[in-house]
Order: C-alpha cells, then sequence, then structure tokens
C-alpha cells in the first residue's frame, strides 16, 4: 500500500492538467474574489462564500477522473494487481491520492477568492475562527465524498474517456444543478453535494458525519464493484 | 526431484455461454521453458491472467510456489514476472522511469537494477526517451525489463516476440535462455512464432478451444513429428496411382495439386525414388523432411485456420 501511494504520487506530480487545473481555478477564484464582493465585508464573509461553493467542483472531478482512468488507458492498473497486490488496497492508493488531489484544488479555489478580495480590499483577521477551521474541515471531508464518486465512476467504466464523460455528467447534475430543484430539502442539505452552508455546528458534524459515511459506502461499492472484475 | 511452482486443478473460466478455458490442468516444473501454443482465442492469454490475478476462475483453483490459499497466492506473486498481451507501461514517463516506478512498487531496494536492466534489454542508449516514442520492438523489450525487476523466478511471457525483428528475436532468445539457465527462471511463453518457440522450449502445452489438448516434452515432440517424404511433381494423380500400386500400404497426404506427402517408407527413400523414375514420372522435388512443430500443432488442432 505505501509502494503503492509512493507510485501514485510520483504519477500524480507528473499530471500536467493538475497544474492546468490549479492556474485555472485560481485566476477564477481570484478574479471572482476580487470583483464579486463589496466593499468592508470582511474576509470571513468571503471565506464562507467560497468555502461552500460547488460550481467549479466539476474541474478538480474531472481531473482526478482524467488521472485514475489513464491506468486503464494504458493498461498499468496490471502492474500492481500481477505483483499480488490487493484490489482493495489499489483502490485505496486511487482514492486517497484523488482526494488530494481534489483538495488541493478546492483550497485553491477557497484561497485565491480570499486573495483576490484582500488585494483589492486589504486583509483582514476576521477569517481565522475556531468555527471556520471546522467548516473547512468538514468542506473536506465533503469534497472527499465527492471524489469517492469519481472513483466508483473510473473503477465502474474500467475506462479513461468513458470514465471523464460520466464524471463530467455526475458533477454537471449532482453540485450544480440538483441545488435548482432539492434546495432547502434537510437531506440535500447534508449531503455531500451541497457543501455545509454555515458554521453552525450542529449542522457541520450532522454533514460531516454524513460525509464520512458516504466515503465508506462509495468506496465499499467501488470495492464489491472491481473485487472478482477482468481486467481487460 | 523437481520442485512443482504452479499447478493448475480443472480451471475454468466461462463468460455466459462462452467457455474460454475449460477445466485446464497444469503443471510447471522449475527451471523449465514451456511454451505455451493455441490458436487466437484459444485461451492462452485467460489462463495467463488467471495465473497473474488479472481474471478471476469461474471453478478449478492452482497452487503457486507450493501454496494454494488466495491470501498466500496474492504474496507470491512477487515472485513472478510478466507481460500479458501487451506491455503496460506509461507511455509519457521515459523508459527509465517506468523501470523505477516498477522498482518502488516491488519495493526492491536495489537502485541499479533499472540501468542494469535497460542494458540487458539493449536500450540503455534510450533509457531517458519517453515509452511513447518507442518502436513495438522497444516496448516489448522495456515490457521484458519491466518484467524482470522483480527477480521473478517465474517468467509469463504472452506473446513476447510480436513486433520484434529476426534479430532481436534471436538476442530475446538468448536472452531468455541465459535467464533460465544462468538464473534458474522458469519459463512460461505462448508464442505464434512456432518455429522460434521450438528452439527454446523444453516442454509444451497445446490449448485448443479452451481445452488442453497436449502437454509433452521437447524429445517427446521430436519423437512425435513424423518423418515424411515430400514429393512435388506436375503428374501427381498417376505419381499417387503408382504409390498407391507400388508400395505396401502407403501413407500419404495430397497437400496441393502438385504437393503430397508420403509419412510411410520413409526409411526407404532410395526405393520409391526408384519407383517414381522406373514409372516416368519428373519430380520437382524428392525430399525427406521432418514435422515442425508448427506442422504437428496443425495436425493436432486440424488445420491452419487461425494460426
Amino acid at each position: 500500500m505505501f509502494e503503492q501511494l509512493k507510485l501514485e504520487r510520483f504519477k500524480a506530480a507528473r499530471f500536467y492538467m493538475i497544474y492546468i487545473a490549479i492556474a485555472l481555478i485560481a485566476a477564477a477564484g481570484g478574479s471572482y474574489g476580487y470583483l464579486k464582493f463589496p466593499e468592508g465585508l470582511g474576509l470571513g464573509k468571503v471565506f464562507a462564500d467560497a468555502v461552500c461553493d460547488t460550481s467549479l467542483l466539476f474541474v478538480p472531478a474531472t481531473v482526478t477522473a482524467w488521472l485514475l482512468g489513464n491506468d486503464f488507458l494504458y493498461r498499468t492498473i496490471h502492474n500492481p494487481i500481477k505483483l499480488g497486490s490487493s484490489r482493495a488496497s489499489v483502490i485505496m492508493a486511487k482514492a486517497l491520492t484523488a482526494f488530494a488531489v481534489s483538495l488541493m484544488i478546492h483550497l485553491t479555489d477557497i484561497t485565491a477568492t480570499i486573495v483576490g478580495y484582500g488585494l483589492r480590499y486589504g486583509f483582514d483577521s476576521s477569517l481565522f475562527t475556531t468555527g471556520n477551521l471546522l467548516w473547512l474541515l468538514v468542506v473536506m471531508v465533503q469534497v472527499c465524498a465527492i471524489t469517492s464518486f469519481v472513483v466508483l465512476i473510473v473503477f465502474a467504466a474500467k475506462n479513461a474517456l468513458a470514465g471523464i464523460a460520466l464524471t463530467v455528467v455526475f458533477t454537471f447534475i449532482t453540485c450544480n444543478i440538483l441545488r435548482n430543484f432539492l434546495d432547502g430539502k434537510t437531506a440535500f442539505k447534508l449531503s455531500c453535494f451541497s457543501l455545509a452552508q454555515t458554521n453552525d455546528v450542529s449542522t457541520l458534524v450532522l454533514s460531516g458525519i454524513f460525509a464520512a459515511i458516504t466515503i465508506a459506502v462509495v468506496l465499499g461499492l467501488t470495492q464489491l464493484v472491481f473485487r472478482k472484475a477482468e481486467i481487460k | 526431484m523437481e520442485n512443482i511452482i504452479l499447478q493448475t486443478n480443472g480451471l475454468s473460466v466461462k463468460y455466459g455461454s462462452f467457455t474460454a478455458l475449460d477445466n485446464v490442468s497444469i503443471c510447471l516444473k522449475e527451471k523449465h521453458i514451456y511454451g505455451f501454443i493455441g490458436e487466437n482465442g484459444a485461451g492462452k492469454t485467460t489462463l495467463m491472467k488467471v495465473l497473474t490475478g488479472l481474471i478471476y476462475p469461474t471453478s478449478g483453483d492452482f497452487s503457486l510456489f507450493g501454496k494454494n490459499d488466495e491470501k498466500d497466492i496474492m504474496k507470491m506473486r512477487r515472485r513472478i514476472g510478466s507481460t500479458i498481451e501487451a506491455p503496460t507501461l506509461y507511455p509519457n514517463y521515459t523508459a527509465y522511469q517506468n523501470l523505477e516506478l516498477q522498482r518502488v512498487l516491488i519495493g526492491n531496494p536495489d537502485k541499479g537494477v533499472c540501468d542494469r536492466l535497460l542494458e540487458l534489454v539493449g536500450l540503455k542508449d534510450v533509457r531517458s526517451k519517453k515509452v511513447k516514442k518507442f518502436s513495438m520492438g522497444m516496448k516489448q523489450r522495456l515490457g521484458i525489463a519491466l518484467a524482470l525487476v522483480g527477480k521473478p523466478e517465474l517468467l509469463i511471457l504472452d506473446e513476447p516476440i510480436n513486433g520484434l525483428d529476426p534479430k532481436n528475436i534471436s538476442e530475446l532468445r538468448v536472452l531468455l535462455k541465459r535467464l533460465n539457465e544462468e538464473n534458474d527462471v522458469t519459463l512460461f511463453i505462448s508464442s505464434h512464432i512456432l518455429n522460434e518457440l521450438y528452439l527454446l522450449a523444453t516442454d509444451y502445452y497445446i490449448i485448443h478451444r479452451g481445452r488442453m489438448i497436449e502437454s509433452l516434452t521437447h524429445d517427446e515432440l521430436d519423437a512425435k513429428c513424423r518423418q515424411y517424404i515430400k514429393i512435388k511433381t506436375a503428374e501427381l494423380p498417376r505419381c499417387i496411382t503408382v504409390i498407391e500400386n507400388g508400395l505396401d500400404e502407403p501413407e500419404y497426404k495430397v497437400i496441393d495439386d502438385e504437393t503430397m506427402q508420403l509419412f510411410s517408407h520413409t526409411d526407404k527413400a532410395e526405393a520409391v525414388a526408384k519407383l517414381l523414375m522406373e514409372n516416368m514420372i519428373v519430380t520437382r522435388e524428392f525430399s525427406v523432411t521432418e514435422q515442425s512443430l508448427e506442422e504437428y500443432f496443425l495436425r493436432l488442432t486440424g488445420g491452419a485456420e487461425n494460426v
């Protein structure tokens, strides 16, 4: 497992799409922070707006689908399995890498928005509260939960292109379209597809638990799908 | 006594109503070189995929290095090197990076192994070249180097000479023989180039439509590959009549309009030649030949289609 993680880190570090995505997200987030918010709002409010924004989550989802799918495209998914690694460890190593990539891109979005605002109106300390830290942590778990669906899609599709296409459709529907119909519904509010909207502790705890359960269930499903599957 | 390193018991793989492998049992002994022969779709790759964990069998089981528990088999797979169908390489990484990644994955602490393997397969000069710029033959050689990173005791190679030119084929044969003789590596190789396999293998398994139909040693193959007299003449119908009337119980096969193979009387080739001359039959070719492995395989499986 440790060896596989080293391998995944090597591949992620050389996957240029991650850098392109980070640059694009940084530009978009920075412009948004610079142009969207009025003066005197404070960095705390800007953070509150940026941390739960799901509109660009299709970007990290697509990039991770691409990164994971490449192993099916090049058939390099064979390598750890032929060496006797369990399929569960293959899934886990890839899931952890995907989580790291998604979090990096989402954190870039939040940071760029804050920096964009700060550059125009100045920086303040309203951002640094325990509540915001907990909020950020819960959102990170929720982003991992969304990413776990990407892992499931790629392992079920066992094909890079199909995995990317399905991921784009899935994230657009769940993170961008669904909120137009389900906004306000408790189940949707607590789900990972609506990143925690407030730093109310009870909401955050429930959202965090819900996201952790989602990760466990979705990765369990991935294992079920991939456990005995033929690898082309 | 020779150690058995791999033994399968009634392995079957089914896809719906299609049976890709039907009750296949093989036994690989240490230090042997096994040639694995079959038509396209006969089940060669399927068996290799089962052995390397890429497919689960529908029924049957196998033991690897004496272990038959699934968890133990997974551990034992570290002792196998393999290329199945085509080398599994990262096209955007260099030859060296591909080997280095495999070394990291295996957990081999010997950092010099990648360069030594690149030298072994003749790719040292292109160690920093991206694999996507490699020819098929170079990829095959790198794939074999990849299989060797973990210093395997069993090497499973699926069509390793595909895409190689004659020089590379000969070099690969020498390399595989060296691995077998000097490092005691057991080899299980499938190939369509049967005459090349004949130069390498010590044992053969022949699979046909998912069933293992023959297993034999190199010596047994030589004994079974029958000698025959090849006769090529423009007057083949008359030649056949002469042979049928002039020889006791001749056993022959007509190949085409001008060619026949006479399997009997091979030890009396001069008498056969004299018989044809006495009957004024002019031959374009008259030679005593042995069946090749390819011909033997075709005879066994009943045709030249799909080979």
